[in-house]
């Protein structure tokens, strides 16, 4: 343009500096009008330079027109100043303090909890995310239930029973291999909890196992039958400290003789359970589970111990012609399982309960038989009978083969359907939920990985925008101030464009597609469709972050064109971008066909068709319209149709590995995350004929990605947590009822079944 | 023959939204129709047609699009919004009020 021209219009639109984009586009404007003029004045016969000179003159004086330009836009000005305040100085530290507020990796707690309860069967988060989470969790006010160790609980109150049993229970019992000061400190605090609690047994027994430890040294001989059931044992001990046994056994006598058996851990858990409140999302259930897991008594062994001490010790006197003094020895087991029974509240408990029943009943009986009272054998026999009963009863029919071959189908419903949890906490109670129970926990852990989806689609937005402030911010400062990208403000159609076709459909679409189960590939456990839920994301990630991005990217280069700014040619491609979605489309498509198996063969293959024709139209697509990152574009390609084919073929079955389906579709995301960079290093590098257009896309991108980050966090979250807690009320499987003790609800009604029918046993021999 | 500015002032917005009325034009293309229906007699000062059109456009009487030529280059186009017809017909009823008003005055004839 001739140099008169750009002065002209340079000055014309100086009042108008304050908003370049504006200024640009007036400028053009005037520009468009120059040229028109100029042009109707060369046709009729002017030379050009004369033609230009006088369209400028036509104008009129350029500080007249200068004056005119800024009354007449004086109120635009300010209002898109204020607009641009707003995108800069409240949109986007909005989204930066949403995306932080509505960070939630009680997931990561979740993950690393389950861990830790099992063998490892979910993904690891990462360590510095659990404690990320501790610290969460530890920075919020919590009870001295939950946070105090048993010994700060009992320092802080010694008169309370609770306490004292929890701090002798976790922090003295619990010892692994204590040495003898440790010993003599938990006998001291036994003989001070007994003045405490005095009509409780539990501490008498406790000292009698304490006392014996190292005074004896048990015998236990077992063989098996023809039928290869096991058969009543040889037990026998050796006595190295006589007067230490005749101590303990004294204890054990005062502990039988009273009518109390307590250990309050099913009280102290409660009273935790409560403190944590009722769970309002899956970690919640997991605390709760690994806080049961944590209250587990580490003396019901020693309990068990006891009863054999018991008969043990009474054979031992009926050895030594002492059958008077022997008896109430040899049944001790009686005491002990029904005082046991009492205060079971776990299936171990009631599994201890029969043991001693079942176990010892039978040796005192014999010794009865040897000092020639068989009423008594006989007796013995009947009450153990009695009161191992049903204990035995569920350990046999756990063991029939014909109920481990139903156990089998079960188990693999259970893998197939349920949710980690349920697969650790069920296979041992031998007791079945129907495959509709399944769902509840099973979807629970779905929506923790969509809150896991969610801070990871946050997280990778704001570094999008961290990564588009770095580059608008490298075209301004190293430029040396000939490139000041500028902050394009989009019109009110525009940005609800954006936001419907880039944000909300995405996530709508999601949304119906994770929830419509026939599809979703939800109806199975996380465990087995982890490869859909990458695709998933994918997918997800895609349309959020590129649609979003392609039709900013396209308005900005139409309105970039208006103002004059050169263009890249092909920083983004429209063409590139539609065959991106076609290629995730197809990922997602044959990954959620995988998963329909047997059942719907005609949807599976019609999906999985489906999902590989969008890929080789996304490759056909890239060949004919792509000229520039061919080579990407055919690797992203071919890759993905890999991807897609593998998770073709790798349908979910019990027993199928999915490592392949997993590794395919993380390596399309990984992909996809890559052209993201590249596009992102092509508008940081450019050359500088085209800086001022990619620093302005850049600069331009910001907003909008805020946007879109503020309108995920805002609608996915509530929905979210209001998804998990009204699934924890649905969950009939595992979760327990408020200030109920215990793993699973499944559990806790099996242990109650196995308790109640030993205390009708108990309470009908006492009749006798 | 110069007309007075203070009237010229007054003809510019209805006639602005009178020629956008019938089609959407760009701001050259206003100002040779205005031209050549007035028979030079209204020649506006170019470069003071664009803050009138800008003006508009903020009071939302007319909206504008940046469109390309059949030869490639591109043009800023002005159309008239529903608020902008709706202000175009008091205007016009205005100026023929005004128009029969004055001339009632102005153009009686002397008494001889």
């Amino acid at each position: 343009m001739d140099p008169d021209i750009t002065s002209y219009l340079d000055n014309a639109t100086a009042g108008l500096r304050d908003d370049e984009e504006l200024r640009l586009d007036v400028r053009a404007e005037l520009a468009s009008h120059v040229e028109d003029k100029a042009e109707e004045l060369r046709r009729g016969g002017l030379a050009e330079a004369e033609a230009e000179a006088q369209a400028l003159r036509a104008l009129g004086a350029v500080t007249e027109v200068a004056t005119e330009l800024e009354r007449g836009n004086r109120r635009r000005l300010l209002q898109r100043a204020w607009l641009r305040r707003a995108l800069r100085f409240a949109l986007v530290p909005a989204a930066v303090v949403v995306a932080v507020a509505c960070a939630d990796v009680k997931w990561a707690e979740a993950l690393g909890m389950m861990d830790s309860l099992g063998d490892g069967s979910p993904p690891r988060p990462t360590s510095w995310l659990r404690g990320l989470a501790e610290r969460a969790r530890h920075g919020r006010t919590h009870s001295p239930l939950l946070t105090a160790t048993p010994r700060e609980l009992w320092e802080g109150d010694r008169a309370n029973r609770l306490y004292y049993a929890n701090f002798i229970t976790h922090d003295l019992v619990a010892r692994e291999s204590p040495n003898e000061a440790g010993r003599r400190e938990l006998l001291t605090h036994l003989e001070a909890a007994g003045e405490v609690d005095p009509g409780n047994a539990r501490y008498d027994y406790l000292r009698a196992a304490v006392l014996l430890e190292g005074a004896v040294e048990v015998q236990s001989e077992s063989e098996k039958g023809p039928d290869g059931k096991p058969l009543l044992g040889k037990l026998s001990w050796t006595i190295s400290d006589r007067a230490r046994v005749d101590e303990a056994m004294a204890h054990l006598a005062r502990g039988l003789a009273k009518t109390e058996f307590r250990r309050y851990g099913r009280e102290m858990l409660a009273a935790q359970i409560e403190a944590m409140g009722p769970p309002r999302s899956l970690v919640d259930q997991v605390r709760r589970v690994a806080t049961s897991a944590a209250a587990l008594l580490p003396d019901i062994a020693k309990i068990r111990e006891l009863g054999r001490a018991g008969f043990l010790y009474g054979q031992t006197l009926a050895d030594e012609g002492r059958a008077s003094e022997a008896r109430p020895f040899l049944d001790a087991w009686k005491t002990l399982t029904v005082q046991l029974n009492r205060d079971s509240w776990t299936l171990i408990d009631c599994l201890v309960v029969t043991a001693i029943a079942n176990g010892v009943a039978e040796h005192s009986a014999l010794v009865y038989e040897r000092l020639g009272l068989a009423d008594e054998a006989a007796r013995s026999r009947r009450e153990g009978a009695l009161l191992g009963g049903p204990g035995k009863e569920w350990r046999e029919r756990r063991n029939d083969p014909a109920v481990k071959e139903a156990n089998r189908g079960h188990e693999d419903e259970m893998r197939l359907y349920g949710g980690v949890l349920v697969g650790m906490l069920l296979p041992a109670i031998n007791e079945w939920p129907t495959r509709a129970e399944y769902d509840a926990n099973r979807r629970l852990e779905y929506v923790s990985a969509m809150h896991a989806a969610q801070a990871l689609l946050s997280a990778i937005l704001l570094v999008a925008m961290l990564a588009c402030l770095v580059i608008s911010l490298r075209w301004r400062l190293l430029s040396d101030g000939a490139v000041i990208p500028v902050l394009l403000l989009p019109d009110g159609r525009q940005a609800l464009r954006v936001l419907l076709l880039g944000v909300l459909l995405p996530l709508v679409g999601f949304a119906g597609v994770t929830l419509f189960v026939p599809i979703s590939g939800q109806a199975y456990a996380m465990k087995s469709a982890t490869h859909k839920l990458l695709a998933e994301f994918a997918l997800l990630a895609v349309a959020l972050l590129l649609v979003p991005a392609w039709l900013v990217v396209r308005a900005a280069r139409r309105r970039c064109l208006e103002l004059g700014i050169p263009c890249h040619s092909a920083a983004v491609s429209g063409a590139g971008v539609t065959a991106l979605i076609c290629i995730g489309l197809a990922v997602a498509l044959c990954a959620w066909a995988s998963l329909q198996g047997p059942r719907v063969r005609g949807l599976s293959e019609l999906t999985g068709g489906l999902g590989v024709l969008m890929g080789i139209v996304g490759l056909v697509w890239l060949l004919v319209r792509l000229r520039t990152g061919l080579w990407l574009a055919l690797g992203l390609t071919l890759f993905c149709s890999l991807a897609a084919a593998v998770c073709w073929w790798w349908p979910a079955a019990p027993g199928r590995s999915f490592t392949p389906g997993v590794v395919a579709a993380a390596a399309a995301l990984g992909l996809l995350v890559l052209t993201a960079v590249v596009a992102g290093l092509r508008l940081l590098l450019a050359s500088r004929d085209v800086g001022l257009f990619c620093g302005t896309v850049a600069r331009s991108l910001i907003p909008t990605l805020a946007a879109a980050l503020i309108a995920i966090c805002l609608t996915a979250r509530p929905w979210l947590v209001h998804r998990e807690r009204s699934l924890l009320v649905q969950d009939r499987v595992l979760v327990t009822g408020p200030n109920e003790a215990g793993f699973s609800r499944i559990e806790n009604q099996l242990a109650e079944r196995l308790r109640t029918a030993v205390e009708s046993a108990a309470v009908s021999l006492e009749g006798h | 023959m110069a007309m007075s500015p203070e009237l010229v002032k007054g003809t510019v917005v209805p006639i602005i939204l009178k020629l956008l009325s019938e089609k959407e034009m760009y701001g050259y293309e206003i100002i040779r129709v205005v031209n050549e229906r007035t028979g030079q007699v209204l020649e506006w000062k170019e470069g003071t047609l664009y803050p009138w059109l800008h003006s508009l456009e903020q009071d939302g009487l007319i909206t504008s699009a940046w469109r390309a030529s059949e030869a490639g280059r591109r043009r800023k186009y002005y159309a008239l919004t529903r608020k902008g017809a709706l202000e175009m017909t008091r205007r016009v009823g205005e100026w023929q009020s005004l128009a029969r008003a004055v001339s009632a005055v102005l153009l009686v004839p002397l008494p001889a």
